[in-house]
């Protein structure tokens, strides 16, 4: 399928809300309030104009339209954070190393207890559990445990609300 | 704070955010855009901008093609030869078009227009490089 036929066999006002709504979600979590005048929105906007200009190569992807649309915004955003980090390095959190097995167990039980201060119910717990055993679908997290989907979402929902909290607790406890 | 954890919860809620469904979506939304009005126009935007960028570059590779496909037929190069001829002898409408030696580049344009494109170029430029 060509970029032409991509697009406008999809539908891209949902695709955009999907995308923004991602943008949001990781540009509220480093908790910077100026992004060069730059809103979520306009981080999708100059993503698709690259796609559609060949920068960002559709042609030869091998996913549908709306996971190359995401991987390539992902990629877009947390690039130009590395690049306002490295001018205003206290206000983001730093990149750490990777963690042994054991120290891993232990800054997961203590973000788990952290969680619990926090409010979280044992629907969080479980779905954070879930995601520390590297299970991130939604769909795959609802089918083991033979719940709608939607019931995952508003977990996760959930999840986010406290997931600036509980990394900036755990910045400094750590 | 750990690296594994941070890059775990960002991948989880990157699924989530791929996956989730629209009314999942818009109120998330909800929450986040102050000013929807404004959102709305802006999207309009993008997404016209978007198709406008995606039709000009479709454009682009047909003339592209059509062009390599016209010179091939005038210096009778074989492989591009091949290829139109599969075309026309996969879809009977093109049935028309048998004369390889009369096609103008609009023909040419209708022949191949709803083909992969970029997949067409890619096999002519194979075959320049080999020659």
């Amino acid at each position: 399928m060509n970029l032409a036929e991509a697009i406008q066999s999809e539908n891209m006002d949902e695709i955009i809300d999907s995308m923004n709504a991602y943008a949001i979600s990781i540009l509220k979590s480093v908790g910077v309030k100026d992004f060069n005048g730059k809103h979520p929105v306009d981080f999708v906007g100059d993503l698709l104009l690259k796609v559609m200009e060949g920068t960002r190569d559709w042609d030869k992807a091998e996913c549908s339209f709306k996971e190359f649309l995401f991987g390539c915004l992902k990629s877009d955003i947390y690039s130009f954070l590395k690049t306002i980090k490295r001018h205003s390095s206290d206000e983001l959190p730093e990149i750490p190393v990777n963690d042994d097995p054991i120290n891993f167990e232990e800054k997961k039980n203590q973000i788990v207890e952290l969680l619990k201060q926090e409010g979280a119910n044992d629907d969080e717990l479980i779905v954070f559990e879930y995601w520390m055993d590297g299970i991130f679908k939604p769909a795959i997290i609802a089918a083991e445990l033979g719940v709608p989907v939607k019931d995952i979402y508003v977990i996760i929902k959930r999840l986010e609300r406290k997931r600036k909290k509980i990394e900036q607790q755990a910045i400094n406890m750590i | 704070m750990s690296n594994e954890i941070i890059n775990k919860i960002g991948e989880a809620l990157y699924h989530f955010y791929l996956e989730a469904d629209k009314d999942t979506i818009k109120n998330s939304l909800k929450d986040d855009i102050q000013d929807t009005v404004e959102y709305e126009k802006k999207k309009k935007r993008i997404i016209f901008l978007a198709n406008a960028a995606a039709k000009k570059k479709h454009n682009e590779y047909l003339l592209q093609l059509a062009d390599k496909f016209e010179q091939a037929l005038l210096s009778n190069i074989e492989k591009p030869i091949a290829i139109l001829k599969q075309i026309i002898h996969g879809n009977a409408s093109l049935a028309l078009h048998r004369n390889l030696d009369k096609l103008s580049k609009e023909e040419i344009i209708e022949i191949i227009k709803d083909k992969n494109l970029v997949e067409l170029l890619e096999q002519l430029d194979n075959n320049e490089k080999k020659h």
